[in-house]
């Protein structure tokens, strides 16, 4: 289990339109800092690349989230986007080094977090 | 610190735009199966142009590819070789990061990586493993 408090960067790439899917998935569990680019999946064979099909359009949604939401995010994402249909999407967790933000600048100057 | 139970990384590549396709070629031939490309500007000092009061960024390419610990060296050996990242046309620089959980990659027969279902290594404590491409060439 992922420890309260500990932050990690939660990465969606999902098809084009389901970026927005996940923020909504997000706030609903009051994670608001994210945002979404949009980006060109490279996946496919040989075949699809000569039929022109091998570059298909993609949202990249980015997250910061506390680790023991994350895992449950990522269990609603798997079901929500389809996830184990290959080529649906993917979501995984990044570590973070560390982290800054207005909580952790409060209990840097000593005002209470 | 020990992360060597984390099956997945995360491969980040910049380079200039265009050069994008040349890094997914190196990466498919070292076993990746795919990744997302996402278009960027660059700030460097070099890049910032001003034309007539109008400043000129580099425009870049962000290659991401989610791909098995155990062929991520391979990958980007690779990739640094064939766009040239050392002052070649397509400058850029190529960074690895761990993946603590992931859900949606399906197992393939083409490598030996598990079948990837929430692998959690939240526990375990962060390393980081960011590798730029000097290290990868002296490797």
């Amino acid at each position: 289990m992922a420890k309260r408090g500990e932050y990690k960067l939660l990465i969606s790439i999902l098809n084009r339109g389901m970026g927005s899917e996940m923020e909504k998935l997000l706030s609903a569990r009051g994670v608001y800092c994210s945002a979404v680019a949009m980006g060109t999946g490279t996946a496919g064979g040989e075949i699809l690349q000569w039929l022109g099909l091998a570059s298909k359009d993609k949202d990249v949604a980015m997250a910061l989230i506390r680790g023991d939401l994350a895992e449950e995010v990522m269990r609603m994402a798997e079901d929500i986007f389809s996830l184990t249909v290959s080529g649906s999407g993917i979501v995984f967790t990044v570590p973070l080094a560390s982290i800054v933000g207005r909580k952790s600048i409060d209990m840097i100057e000593g005002r209470r977090a | 610190m020990d992360n060597s139970d984390i099956v997945y990384e995360l491969i980040v590549t910049v380079v200039d735009r265009g050069f994008s396709e040349r890094v997914m070629d190196a990466a498919k031939s070292k076993g990746a199966r795919g990744g997302t490309v996402l278009h960027a500007r660059g700030t460097g000092s070099k890049e910032a142009m001003q034309f007539f009061n109008i400043t000129v960024q580099q425009e870049k390419d962000i290659i991401i590819i989610v791909a098995p610990k155990d062929i991520r060296s391979d990958i980007m050996r690779e990739i640094a070789i064939a766009n040239s990242l050392e002052g070649g046309q397509g400058t850029g620089i190529t960074f690895s990061l761990p993946v603590d959980s992931i859900v949606g990659l399906r197992k393939n027969s083409n490598n030996a990586a598990p079948a990837a279902t929430l692998t959690e290594e939240a526990d375990k404590p962060t390393e980081q493993s960011d590798k730029t491409a000097d290290e990868e060439n002296k490797a």
